[in-house]
């Protein structure tokens, strides 16, 4: 018995040899955010926003440091980074990958791929566009009591609870490699020292081709997913405005004949509050069945206005494809895609104000 | 030789269940989705429901055998073709249970190694799993069956976490119904049945269920829940997953873990795969256990004298098969032994042990 | 295994007893061995009186001989030995001439009688001195509400504890002596026609199958008779809560006491029960079964803590949530240690602060717990040596380990966890999943008496989960813990039990 004990003892010592690399927090460079800039045909430019403390345990103060470097493959990059780094960078918390508008519109299929490859790359992380370079956007500092990873995360994070698609990795990739969608993502500004989501960058497959501007991304989303909050501004009249606050959205497709005459109607049901209506009176029940007029009116025509021009450009954020393979069988991609932009899309909103607020 | 255990080492009729179920519960359900989708698509779910009531129909004939034996596989064996070619079958079984322990520690440390630790030695962890199962087996079979039990309790909650994925879930994704052509839909069952392997170690470690023969109901129940939790798997990643992305996706079940957050951990894999040796481990055990029991059956080697040659050659085999392809090259090795034996060698077994019996009832009567 | 290891136990104890029956002594070789004692007495009042009296000054009461003996002997000096053992006002009066019994007799004060110095047939009269502490309140398992009598170091006043809450002839107290200096007199209770006697024939030959030349406390017992002495786990429960004792014996278990300790040993038992306070009967059985979800709790994160963090902080940064990734990288900026150093020393520290607090005086043991509590935590994270997050871990964990209410499995959750912090520091995650997997068989493996230490969760045994992880009220508690196979499983007619009038009766 102590014989075998000894030996298990012993056993287990010499496992200690042969334990795995340790990554131990305080020892590496937490990457938080990666921005991707277009040097020439052959080159990119990888920019990491790493977060940085000073001071001891008991008042460190956390901020943030970038570093930048260009290289042929995104992996190649991390080497040449690590040359002057004090510490190795680790990629699992990365919670943001930014891509230059340049680059975005020449695709980005390796830099997916290799994310994708990476098993400590988690899957709600963001993806987005940003209008001119990231390296001068990531090496800024904004006076937002946030470091810049977080700032970011955090900015993108609560615009898609609110008027913003949901459009994480895992959705890039849901249509990036599916087929009858293709992805899209935030497209960001740098302006006035603030950081700002200006619309929304759509993808032909890899390729950044198209945005729509933030305004309008409220009538995308309401097309794109049911959801409870969020608020757009509608045109009442001449110089009269009125703001809708979106209590519940509910949308429903309804494909006929995919195979052969394919024809879609989008239903979208919202239920909202009209807070800011300046100058209008929102006790009467016939003011409150104008507003529902005119809201339905417009965003049945902003939202087939939006689908006609996703059509033109052969791209399909909607994923108007993969519902209508789901509506089908023997459903044939190819067909799809030549008879795409032709096909008739109504949208039809059904739009109920319930409230207007606390006073009357 | 004793050919029935003792009293106090037997386990009660209702650990049939979880006998059964974790048996086929392993690390195939950590990634099967890809495979089955590859010949479905996205009927494959369907196909799970139909493999699972073909593993029903097979654990009924092994019961039928079994009650009429009155014993193990070794029995069987012998009843029909007597001791020395039915000892060269049972010995055949028993090598497979080795490699089917051994597929899986194998997988389990490719899965270690691909998420968690890409610079650990197989060699390593390899010795510490097997020095985890060498303390399990040579406590005897209740304390596997306890290990089985222990593993549905810490694993099936994790079935819970797919709640994370619902919400971007698009459950039109496996519609419309039957848009697949049947060839295609029996690949997927075929292919989808080799999850489900490893009930056949029944054929064992049925002298050891009390009163065996009130067990299979519970060991039907467990096949059952064997097929609701694959099934719940299948359908919630087809729902989350676009075909063409689960193409691409090893191990969707892993790959579904990363997006769940808790406000006090991110990134549940890492949890998952932890937890996950508890779901691997009875599998490892009760494979090895067989082992140990058919040799002892077949030869009368003590099992302690075996256990550790056993052991020792898993763990060699699993320094032997180093990268992605060689892995692939011994699970679809072992998948298509298993296939045989379920698909042709039960049934098979099923029908000459029936006829033998005839004959020799028979025999009695006259 | 143990069954091998028994035998040969026994057959060491033929031997030996054997052995011992060679060196018989005589009376005179007794006297003589006892006069080379200062506080052995041999006198003769008077020439008148023929009796000789001997006894241990020590052992005996000296009312008991000044007043209610040695009046007697000398107003009745004319009498024989068997006359005067019927006049004399004590009871259990034995007349022998029976060397071992005399020296046993004497040496737990009984006073000897002789009729004539050199004649070894006497009269054995008993006159032990009782000195014994006052009932006092419970220590270690102190109840806000209930009763408040805890065990003393006198065998008899315990087992009238303990018979004063089971007024019932079924009780039965066995007594066996074991130790071979110390003589030690170890009672066992059990109540006839619910317990199995399985379970007290286990126990009876466990006991006396002890070898050992003192036994000075039911600890003692308790090791020597675990089913596996190489475990952590104690394996049966050490309780000085005669309620406790009352309430276990009638379940159907076995109790031991020994005479000096004030604790008895209860078993079969199970792991569950280690995190049942007595309590819980006392409170409702909402409340009670909350309690015992949080020492459940409190068990995990004892035992877990400390090790997780180690995990994830030196393999797995990618689960730290987002918003503690600031707060944790601030925390550890400037630590010169790795998490492991880190932990290590900061659960030594805890384990010193408790062992310096256990062996001074209370009044002190308080000071020591506050000063290091507040001021070397406090100058610790000052001095940048230590994580202030680390510090609520392991102060909180430590916090946890005394929920529970059995003193020897709380100072063993506090030793597995040191496994547990190898095992993360070398494997992560992993590691602590592969430790757990060797606590859970070595738990598996465990018995008490024979039966599963980890029952009702394996075997799995429904009916016994009513009073395990939960308390269901005491109406639904109508049979006995299956654990035991009770003789009598029913506690009470369930039917009559739960019996309800209509809502106007």
């Amino acid at each position: 018995m102590p014989n075998t004990k000894l030996a298990a003892v012993a056993v287990l010592l010499f496992l200690t040899g042969c334990t795995p690399q340790k990554q131990v927090l305080e020892d590496i460079q937490l990457v938080g955010v990666v921005g991707y800039d277009y040097v020439d045909e052959s080159t990119i430019r990888a920019t990491v926003s790493v977060p940085t403390t000073e001071g001891g345990s008991d008042q460190a103060v956390l901020s943030s440091t970038t570093y930048s470097a260009k290289s042929h493959t995104s992996k190649n990059i991390r080497q040449v980074l690590q040359a002057e780094s004090p510490r190795p960078f680790a990629s699992g918390r990365v919670s943001v990958i930014i891509f230059n508008e340049e680059l975005a519109r020449r695709g980005i299929t390796k830099i997916i791929d290799s994310l994708q490859r990476d098993p400590s790359v988690g899957r709600n992380i963001y993806l987005a566009v940003a209008k001119g370079k990231t390296q001068e956007m990531l090496s800024k500092e904004y006076p937002v009591g946030e470091i810049v990873p977080a700032y970011l995360k955090l900015m993108i994070e609560q615009n898609m609870e609110l008027t913003f698609p949901r459009a994480n990795f895992h959705h890039f990739n849901y249509s990036y490699y599916g087929k009858g969608s293709d992805p899209f993502m935030p497209l960001l500004e740098e302006k006035h020292g603030h950081i700002r989501i200006t619309g929304v960058a759509l993808f032909d497959h890899s390729k950044y081709v198209d945005h729509i501007s933030f305004d309008n991304s409220f009538i995308f989303k309401l097309m794109y997913q049911s959801f409870r909050q969020g608020s757009h501004e509608f045109k009442l009249g001449k110089n009269n405005y009125l703001t809708l606050e979106n209590l519940s959205s509910h949308v429903n497709y309804d494909i006929y004949s995919p195979n052969t005459n394919p024809k879609i109607n989008i239903t979208v049901d919202v239920t909202g509050k009209v807070n800011d209506a300046a100058g209008t009176p929102l006790y009467q029940a016939k003011t409150i069945e104008m507003i529902e007029k005119t809201i339905k009116k417009q965003t049945e025509h902003d939202a087939e206005k939006m689908v006609k021009r996703f059509q033109q450009k052969g791209i399909d954020p909607l994923g108007l494809g993969d519902r209508a393979r789901s509506r089908g069988r023997r459903f044939n991609f190819k067909d799809w895609n030549q008879k795409y932009p032709d096909i008739p899309v109504q949208v039809k909103a059904n739009i109920e104000v319930t409230q207007g607020g606390i006073v009357e | 030789m004793n050919l029935q255990p003792k009293e106090n080492r037997l386990v009660s009729p209702y650990f049939a269940f979880y006998l059964i179920h974790t048996m086929q519960v392993g690390v195939g359900v950590l990634g099967f989705q890809r495979y089955i989708a590859k010949s479905a698509g996205h009927d494959a779910w369907m196909a799970v429901i139909t493999g699972g009531i073909l593993i029903h129909l097979l654990v009924w004939m092994s019961y039928r055998m079994l009650k009429n034996s009155d014993g193990d596989l070794v029995a069987v064996h012998e009843d029909i073709a007597g001791k020395a070619i039915g000892g060269l079958f049972s010995t055949l079984f028993t090598i497979y249970s080795g490699f089917l322990a051994l597929t899986v520690l194998r997988t389990y440390i490719e899965v270690i190694q691909v998420w968690m630790f890409p610079h650990i030695n197989t060699w390593g962890i390899s010795l510490i799993l097997l020095c985890v199962v060498y303390y399990f087996v040579s406590g005897g079979f209740r304390i596997v069956t306890a290990l089985a039990f222990f593993s549905l309790l810490l694993g099936t909650p994790l079935i819970f976490l797919k709640y994370f994925a619902v919400k971007d879930s698009h459950i039109y994704n496996i519609l419309p119904l039957f848009d697949h052509s049947v060839t295609d839909f029996f690949v997927a069952t075929k292919t989808m049945t080799l999850n489900y392997l490893g009930f056949e170690m029944l054929l064992l470690y049925y002298p050891f269920i009390k009163h065996p023969e009130k067990s299979e109901k519970w060991s039907q129940w467990g096949v059952f829940f064997s097929i609701l939790l694959y099934t719940i798997t299948a359908v919630e990643s087809f729902a989350y997953y676009s075909q063409g992305q689960l193409k691409h996706t090893i191990w969707a079940t892993l790959t579904l873990w990363k997006i769940v957050e808790f406000p006090f951990v991110e990134r549940f894999e890492y949890i998952g795969i932890s937890i996950w040796l508890f779901v691997v481990l009875p599998n490892i055990c009760i494979a090895v256990w067989c082992v140990t029991r058919g040799f002892k059956r077949i030869y009368s080697l003590k099992q302690k004298h075996t256990l550790i040659p056993v052991l020792i050659l898993i763990f060699a085999g699993t320094v032997l098969f180093k990268d992605r392809q060689q892995i692939d090259l011994l699970n679809s090795m072992v998948s298509r032994a298993g296939y045989y034996f379920i698909y042709f060698y039960i049934p098979l077994l099923f029908v000459l042990h029936w006829m033998v019996m005839k004959v020799r009832r028979r025999k009695k009567d006259a | 295994m143990f069954g091998k290891r028994r035998q040969k136990k026994q057959e060491r104890s033929q031997n030996q007893s054997s052995g011992q029956a060679k060196t018989q002594l005589t009376f005179e070789q007794l006297m003589e061995k006892c006069k080379a004692s200062k506080d052995f007495v041999s006198f003769t009042k008077s020439d008148k009186h023929p009796f000789t009296i001997s006894y241990y000054k020590s052992m005996v009461n000296p009312d008991l001989v000044h007043k209610d003996l040695i009046p007697y002997l000398t107003s009745f000096s004319s009498l024989s030995l068997t006359e005067l053992s019927q006049e004399i006002p004590v009871e259990n009066i034995e007349h022998t001439s029976d060397v071992q019994t005399i020296m046993d007799s004497l040496l737990t004060g009984s006073v000897l009688v002789q009729s004539r110095p050199e004649k070894s047939n006497c009269l054995l009269i008993p006159a032990a001195t009782a000195e014994k502490r006052q009932i006092s309140v419970p220590e270690t398992e102190f109840s806000v509400v209930g009763p408040k009598e805890a065990f003393v170091e006198s065998l008899e006043v315990n087992i009238n504890m303990v018979r004063k809450r089971l007024p019932i002839p079924e009780l039965h107290v066995k007594e066996v002596t074991v130790g071979k200096l110390s003589k030690t007199r170890v009672v066992f209770l059990y109540i006839e026609g619910i317990v199995n006697m399985e379970n007290v024939n286990t126990l009876k030959q466990r006991i006396s199958d002890i070898e050992y030349d003192h036994i000075l406390d039911s600890t003692y017992i308790l090791q020597m008779i675990s089913d596996n002495q190489y475990s952590p786990f104690p394996q049966l429960i050490n309780t000085e809560r005669p309620d406790r004792v009352a309430a276990v014996l009638s379940e159907g278990k076995v109790a031991v006491l020994v005479d000096g300790s004030p604790s008895a040993l209860t078993g079969p038992t199970t792991l569950i029960e280690f995190f049942s306070a007595f309590e819980d009967y006392f409170l409702s059985w909402h409340i009670a079964s909350v309690f015992r979800l949080i020492r459940l709790f409190g068990v995990f994160f004892s035992v877990l803590s400390t090790p997780l963090y180690v995990a994830v902080l030196t393999f797995h940064y990618e689960m730290i949530p987002t918003d503690l990734l600031g707060t944790l990288i601030a925390s550890r900026s400037g630590i010169p240690f790795p998490p492991i150093v880190e932990a290590v020393i900061l659960e030594l520290s805890i384990e010193l602060l408790r062992e310096a607090g256990a062996r001074l005086p209370s009044k002190v043991g308080q000071t020591i717990g506050i000063v290091g509590g507040i001021v070397i935590g406090t100058a610790a994270v000052q001095a940048g040596l230590t994580s202030n997050v680390l510090l609520i871990i392991v102060a909180l964990a430590a916090l946890a380990s005394f929920t529970t209410p059995v003193y020897q499995m709380s100072n063993t959750i506090r030793l597995i966890r040191f496994p547990f912090l190898v095992f993360a520091q070398f494997w992560g995650l992993l590691g602590v999943a592969i430790c757990s997997s060797f606590v859970l068989g070595h738990m598996l493996r465990l018995t008490s008496l024979g039966r599963p230490y980890l029952a009702p969760l394996f075997p799995l045994r429904v009916t016994d989960l009513k009073d395990a992880l939960f308390r269901l009220p005491f109406n639904r508690q109508n049979l006995r813990p299956m654990q035991m196979r009770p003789a009598d499983p029913a506690r009470f007619n369930y039917k009559r039990g739960i019996e309800k009038n209509d809502i106007e009766e």
